[in-house]
């Protein structure tokens, strides 16, 4: 007799339907022939259906957010028409009193619950045609970056959903892009972050012999790469820019160092040689959380309203330089000296008082003797100038 | 014209903002309580090409335990220990960190007076701690003398006000050292030039200024030596620190600008930083960094202003108006840039005459000018 068991043969595949039914060996010696069924979508087709027709399926809850996409994703399975995604736009549609509703159609034969809690799961995880290489990400995350960054349409185009608004957009350009990259691709801005920082100072020649080899090699430039190599090229980054070196430069000799970081990671699974060759006593480098926040930011507001950026720029109309007349200084020694004349000559002067003017008096001259001492020194720099050095 | 040098403090090789780092200071608890430690940090200073290194003692570490409330011994027989339970460390532990570590500079041990406001609160601190510095400053002395020597020694000042430095400088003042080390904690700059010209008339020729990075106390170094002192340095963890909150400081005025994940940043203010680090980039490249190389950006960039606005501080010190003219272009509080300058007037004018005199004229001055 013969039992029916159902496995995956790439959980990575499941909206393509390669699940298969295999027979299994009943008892020992008793071999059977293996009759491998695949649950595959055979076609995708939009249609308008009725709505009446649509079954939900909730082995798997419908999802809080709603769809991207404006039609509902049906799966048609042995005449069953089921809803993996988008149960929303049904309901809407019956408060509407329509009858019909446009939908995107997969057809796949014979799938059991399994295989539709899979395909319903799948339709919001695993990206309709499959994934990418991680080295693909980041120079694709990168090359869209630059696209937008240049565009001179609306970015508010881009934006998601059918509601163009763009009311997230903010008075910055580069952080609007990362805003609709990160909508459109579904991720976090973090992780956006994450990839453009990945791909910065790799140029296109390593990012082509990295991607030139993959398909031949077991260990790949993948994430666990990226993040370990990213360590080194920080280093490597500050003394490269320690020396003053341009950045095309340090771009060609950092993507250099990926190639060999990767050379080194293939052979070994890990990245020991450059800066980190160095005894190291680990600090905050390594550990990629951020501190604690203070007690006084702790309140949940201070943690998680936008905080307004101030920057001072300086004060641009101060005069670098003044120069000063030497009569100038000459009227004030003469104001200084009547002003001490006259409260000689105040018969019951207190004792304070004269303190208090003594000490104005001193004040006053100490910055007549340094408007002198400028004025003398402008005097010596014209004649030629003097040369001072610091650290 | 003297040197005006900014130490690098608390770095590693991993957290190094530049390369080479030419000025690093450590500290004895941290980087040479055992022979691993100070291999570690000799090999940091090898590696960042270090040319002036300077080994601080480690009383901040012992405040530090103070205020903790935990044990603190000092028994130079036992070994340094600093752990969550407390700390033990005495001029030995010190003076064999030296040896071992071969720093330029080595600061004696001292125990460092807290923050008070009230005078009587002061005055009872800076008594109780007074043998504990004049003894440990001569006990280290005595040991760089006989095992050192060529080694420079600071003897660190904990005084809040110049009269009681005077007291403690009347017990050591028979002893052999280069310099006085000074914390400023919260000295404004115009009350640390009162300390400085009081050691300018002791013939002190070197002096560091511990932990500060602030803009007004920079230009008061960087005036001080140029007219006044063979070397005087500076030395804060500001660079680091800021970093690791998201702080970038700003070029101007040395203050923290928070570049964290929260701010929402205006596209036209523009970066108008020279550093390398800054060149090209946008406030927003900045705020999107992921948070490692976020830290380690504005660790580079922050080390690189401090340093960097020291130098133009000490290119705009001609004389007291070169420098205010300097300062009131990049630093907006204009009262404190003038009580800078009207004590530094005012001890420039005076520098021949006694210490009791010029500190009596720029106290009725300061009196004056905040009535």
């Amino acid at each position: 007799m013969l039992h029916e068991q159902i496995y995956l043969k790439n959980t990575d595949q499941v909206s393509s339907g390669e699940m298969m039914i295999q027979t299994l060996q009943v008892s020992p010696g008793e071999l059977q022939e293996q009759e491998p069924q695949i649950f595959y979508t055979t076609h995708q087709y939009f249609e308008e259906i009725n709505i009446n027709i649509i079954e939900p399926f909730n082995q798997i809850p419908d999802y809080l957010g709603e769809t991207i996409n404006p039609y509902p994703t049906i799966l048609n399975t042995s005449g069953r028409y089921i809803c993996l995604d988008g149960w929303h736009l049904l309901e809407e549609a019956r408060q509407k009193q329509q009858e019909t509703i446009r939908c995107l159609i997969e057809v796949a034969n014979n799938c059991p619950d399994e295989e539709i809690a899979l395909r319903k799961v799948a339709t919001r995880m695993l990206p309709s045609n499959g994934k990418c290489t991680y080295l693909e990400t980041i120079r694709n995350i990168k090359e869209l970056y630059k696209i937008l960054t240049n565009t001179r349409e609306n970015l508010v185009c881009f934006h998601h959903g059918g509601h163009r608004r763009g009311n997230e957009f903010i008075n910055n350009r580069e952080e609007n892009v990362r805003l609709v990259l990160a909508i459109r691709l579904g991720k976090s801005p973090n992780t956006i972050s994450k990839y453009l920082n990945h791909g910065e100072f790799l140029n296109d020649n390593a990012a082509s012999e990295l991607m030139a080899t993959m398909h031949d090699q077991v260990v790949k430039p993948n994430k666990q790469f990226f993040e370990i190599a990213q360590s080194n090229k920080n280093k490597m980054l500050v003394v490269l820019k320690s020396e003053g070196m341009p950045e095309n430069e340090i771009t060609e000799k950092l993507s250099g160092y990926v190639l060999q970081m990767f050379n080194e990671y293939k052979r070994t699974g890990r990245i020991e040689n450059y800066a980190s060759a160095q005894v190291l006593t680990l600090e905050d480098s390594s550990g990629v959380e951020a501190p604690a926040d203070d007690v006084d930011q702790n309140t949940i507001a201070e943690k998680f309203l936008p905080k307004p950026f101030h920057y001072y720029t300086g004060n641009q109309l101060s005069p670098e330089q003044v120069s000063f007349n030497i009569d100038d200084v000459k009227a004030e020694i003469t104001t200084i000296a009547e002003n001490m004349l006259s409260l000689s000559r105040v018969q019951n002067a207190q004792v304070s008082q004269i303190i208090a003017y003594i000490t104005v008096s001193i004040s006053c001259l100490s910055q007549c003797l340094q408007k002198c001492r400028t004025i003398d020194l402008n005097n010596i720099n014209n004649e030629g100038g003097n040369s001072i050095w610091v650290n | 014209m003297g040197q005006l040098k900014i130490f690098c403090a608390a770095v590693n090789n991993d957290t190094l903002p530049s390369k080479p780092l030419c000025n690093i200071l450590v500290n004895t608890p941290n980087d040479g309580s055992s022979v691993k430690a100070i291999s570690s940090t000799r090999q940091l200073f090898q590696y960042a090409q270090c040319e002036h290194p300077f080994l601080d003692s480690g009383g901040f570490q012992i405040l530090v335990s103070e205020e903790a409330g935990k044990e603190i011994t000092f028994d130079g027989t036992k070994n340094l220990e600093m752990s969550d339970r407390g700390i033990n460390i005495a001029p030995e532990h010190i003076i064999t960190a030296a040896m071992l570590m071969q720093p330029e500079i080595v600061s004696a041990l001292d125990f460092p007076i807290r923050k008070f406001f009230d005078k009587r609160d002061q005055e009872k601190e800076f008594l109780g701690k007074l043998g504990y510095n004049i003894t440990w400053a001569r006990k280290t002395a005595k040991l760089r003398k006989e095992r050192c020597p060529h080694i420079k020694l600071f003897i660190p000042v904990q005084a809040y006000n110049v009269e009681q430095f005077n007291e403690f400088y009347y017990s050591i003042k028979d002893c052999e050292f280069d310099g006085f080390s000074l914390p400023v904690r919260n000295f404004e700059a115009h009350e640390i030039a009162l300390f400085l010209i009081a050691f300018y008339k002791l013939d002190i020729p070197m002096v560091h200024v511990l932990g500060t990075s602030l803009l007004l106390t920079t230009a008061l170094a960087a005036y001080m030596a140029r007219y006044y002192f063979e070397w005087i340095s500076l030395d804060s963890t500001t660079w680091h620190k800021s970093a690791k909150y998201n702080h970038y400081i700003n070029p101007f005025n040395l203050t923290a600008v928070d570049v964290s994940d929260e701010v929402i940043i205006d596209e036209d203010i523009k970066i108008d930083c020279q550093c390398p680090w800054c060149k090209g980039r946008t406030f927003t490249y900045i705020k999107n960094l992921p948070y490692t190389e976020k830290t380690s950006f504005l660790r580079c960039h922050n080390w690189w202003v401090i340093e960097r606005t020291a130098k133009e501080l000490y290119e705009h010190c001609d004389t007291v108006f070169s420098l205010k003219q300097h300062l009131l272009t990049r630093y907006p509080d204009t009262e404190e840039i003038e009580k800078l300058c009207a004590v530094l007037s005012i001890i420039d004018a005076m520098r021949e005459r006694g210490i009791d005199e010029i500190l009596s004229v720029c106290r009725l001055n300061s009196a004056a000018t905040a009535i």
